[in-house]
């Protein structure tokens, strides 16, 4: 085993040292993920995330409100007329969440303005989809930063404040549980935030160069954290529940360019090992290492366990980009692992094929380069397969590309079944055992002649 | 200590197509010698090389490492070093990387393999340049870390194909220097080359091939002795200048020398040499 190790180290640094194959080995899959990836998703995409928008109060402190929502650079709103709909958007993985503005959230009895006096935070509510928690996050962020700058508009507008206070007064002249001396302190605080609101409203009418209340107060809840976040009491709570997600298609394109950037990358190690056997042959040590007593399916071995390496990490360096920058979140983490080992086995099948049908390590890289290319096309190596007319998708399946990105579209974005893969996996791992054998029994042949 | 018989092929026959490369071929290798085999392009010295160290299937007969069994067995292999003509090198590692690898390949592991490498880094002088990349090494250079890579695992028995080609002379001298010194540590060697003054310099024994089969063998001397023809004497003298072939060119020269008449310049003598046997074995025509 440790001549097999020793074989393997020897060709991965072999291939560290060849820029050309490192190039398409790495390099190449990432500018065809990333290429791909943008144009499917219409030309890169705004950076906004996807917010569904449903109000349910048309009071105009809600109003104002769902303006700035839809106002925030941030989100790209779509608007819906109940929250059911809403949700089920959410649940296609078409939105990140959905953002309702609840009944009552303008209203004089426990809206934005008067919670503050009664202990009762309004709450947004809304939905998200769980494997997005992230941009959940910011989102939550954002409405909580919105809230609050409507929190301070209708204080700062007496038309809309008065009302709160004179509930609020009232509430406190009509309440047992104070005594009279407290009741005089709340209404004299009260009618001075009365009284202080009405002289800010008229300062600000005379001003015209003073700048909008809205640009004035904007950071002010940041400074505050978040509502529902701190221990004490906040007037606006951002609640958003996990719905199940069911996802009909992609959750966006990079989750169909990066599985094809996987197969581009198994492409490019298939090449560069496939090449590296003949090369042996051709420069002299294939004789110096048949003289040694490493058996020829050491060699063979050694081969494919350093194409099988770089076939792994090739794959996890694209399944890292796109989940670590295009926010791709496979559905079943293990099932990819399982593919990933799968689709390298078999491609490493392949390259044995290759290898050893070709003499000179010309014919090695140009019928590889030949035959992947052709298999990668047919494949959905460039084209997905779902844009494919019927018969190409049945002329696809003589492709180990085909069911390796079938495999990896199974565990990245369609639904994550084992039982969706098997069939994947069974057809790579019968690609590589039929590589193997026949590899091994040319390069045998041709070893001894 | 090495079996009196080292490496012992026996009636080796290996056909290609309707090509007989190598018929009937036997020979034996005595512990401590260097045995070259010779023989012009095609006369089916690589194809026996590759029998004797278990890389081709032979027809028929047999390659056998006294003491240890045949050499087609991997373990057997372990005991020979071969150095190929086509220098077997990866130009992208470095001299030392590649020598770690060989190594390893035979089983050589952590200090075992770094003091391997230090040493026959060390015999054919290349360790100040251990860490650079074998594609930057001058021709002589590579063929001296083909000969290190063959001699990394420290083996009994060493095949080295045209050691010497395309070198300049100070790796050829380096070497040939090597060789002997392989020689003095109890090594036993089988040295191809063209180049006859090398084989008459190392060998203690020759086999001379053509058309897959051994032309003659022997010790080199007796190969000159049997097939070099007769020693040239020239004589240069004020009438002009004399040749003589003779089998006995020391009394020719006493003779001329002692005869009043003699009014002599100069004089050569021309002994028979190895190419002289070779050329006589294998004939002055032009081979493909």
């Amino acid at each position: 085993m440790s001549a097999i190790w020793a074989m393997a180290i020897k060709d991965l640094r072999l291939l560290s040292r060849d820029r050309v194959d490192l190039f398409f080995t790495f390099l190449f899959p990432v500018v065809f993920g990333l290429f791909f990836g943008y144009i499917f998703s219409g030309g890169g995409g705004s950076g906004k995330m996807s917010v569904g928008l449903v109000l349910e109060d048309t009071s105009p402190a809600a109003r104002a409100f769902a303006n700035d929502v839809r106002a925030a650079p941030e989100f790209k709103v779509e608007e819906f007329s109940s929250r059911e709909l809403a949700f089920a958007r959410v649940r296609t993985g078409a939105i990140v969440a959905a953002v309702v503005v609840p009944p009552g959230f303008g209203g004089a009895e426990g809206g934005i303005g008067p919670g503050l006096f009664q202990g009762k935070p309004i709450t947004i509510e809304g939905a998200v989809d769980p494997s997005r928690r992230a941009e959940a996050g910011l989102i939550a962020g954002k409405l909580t930063e919105l809230g609050f700058r409507q929190f301070t508009r209708t204080f700062q507008n007496p038309d809309q404040f008065r009302p709160f206070m004179n509930s609020a007064r009232e509430q406190v002249r009509s309440s047992k549980d104070l005594n009279a001396a407290d009741r005089l302190v709340f209404d004299t605080f009260l009618g001075a935030l009365d009284g202080m609101v009405s002289r800010n409203a008229r300062a600000q009418a005379q001003s015209q160069a003073q700048p909008p209340i809205e640009n004035q107060k904007n950071d002010a809840p940041a400074a505050g954290g978040g509502a529902g976040s701190g221990d004490g009491f906040a007037p606006i709570r951002v609640q958003l529940t996990d719905v199940t997600v069911k996802r009909d298609g992609p959750p966006n394109a990079f989750a169909v360019s990066f599985p094809q950037a996987c197969v581009w990358g198994l492409m490019g190690a298939v090449t560069a090992f496939a090449t590296s056997l003949v090369s042996e042959r051709t420069r002299g040590t294939l004789m110096r290492l048949a003289a040694s007593p490493l058996a020829r399916w050491h060699i063979l071995a050694g081969k494919g366990l350093a194409c099988f390496i770089t076939a792994i990490v090739v794959q996890l360096a694209m399944l890292g980009v796109a989940v670590g920058f295009f926010g791709v979140r496979p559905q079943n983490p293990a099932l990819l692992a399982l593919v990933v080992v799968v689709a390298s086995f078999g491609f490493v099948g392949l390259m044995m094929l290759i290898a050893t049908l070709s003499k000179s390590e010309g014919g090695a890289g140009g019928l590889g380069r030949a035959l992947l290319l052709i298999l990668a096309m047919i494949g959905g190596g460039s084209i997905p397969l779902f844009f494919m007319p019927p018969f190409m998708q049945n002329v696809s399946a003589v492709s180990p590309f085909r069911w390796a990105i079938q495999g990896l579209d199974v565990a990245i974005w369609r639904g994550g079944e084992f039982s969706s893969a098997a069939l994947p996996l069974a057809i790579l791992t019968a690609m590589g055992l039929v590589g193997f054998i026949v590899g091994g029994v040319l390069f045998a042949r041709r070893a001894s002649a | 200590m090495y079996h009196p018989r080292v490496l012992r092929l026996t009636q080796l026959r290996k056909a290609f197509g309707g090509l007989v490369a190598v018929d009937d071929v036997s020979i034996d290798l005595r512990p401590g010698e260097v045995f070259g085999l010779l023989g012009p392009n095609g006369a089916g010295k690589s194809t026996t090389i590759g029998m004797a160290v278990g890389l081709i299937r032979p027809d028929s007969g047999q390659a056998h490492l006294e003491g240890h069994g045949p050499t087609s067995d991997p373990a057997v292999r372990a005991r020979i070093g071969v150095a190929p003509q086509t220098l077997a090198l990866y130009d992208e590692l470095s001299g030392e990387e590649n020598l770690r690898f060989f190594g390893s390949v035979f089983g050589l592991r952590g200090e075992r393999l770094r003091a391997r490498v230090e040493a026959v880094l060390e015999m054919v002088g290349l360790s100040p340049r251990r860490r650079d990349a074998v594609g930057g090494y001058s021709g002589g250079m590579k063929r001296r870390l083909n000969l290190a890579a063959a001699m990394i695992h420290d083996p009994p028995l060493l095949l080295l194909d045209e050691p010497t080609a395309g070198v300049d002379p100070q790796s050829r001298n380096n070497i040939l220097d090597l060789v002997v010194e392989l020689k003095g540590q109890g090594r036993t060697i089988v040295y191809t080359t063209h180049y006859m003054e090398e084989a008459q310099r190392l060998c203690d024994r020759v086999a001379i091939m053509d058309k897959g089969k051994v032309l003659a063998e022997g010790p080199v001397d007796a190969l000159i002795n049997a097939h070099g023809g007769e020693s040239i004497v020239t004589i240069e003298s004020l009438a002009g200048e004399t040749r003589v072939t003779t089998a006995d060119p020391v009394g020719e020269l006493a003779r001329r020398l002692a005869s009043p008449d003699s009014a002599v310049t100069g004089v050569r003598v021309d002994r028979p040499n190895l190419e002289a046997v070779f050329l006589h074995l294998t004939g002055r025509r032009l081979r493909d």
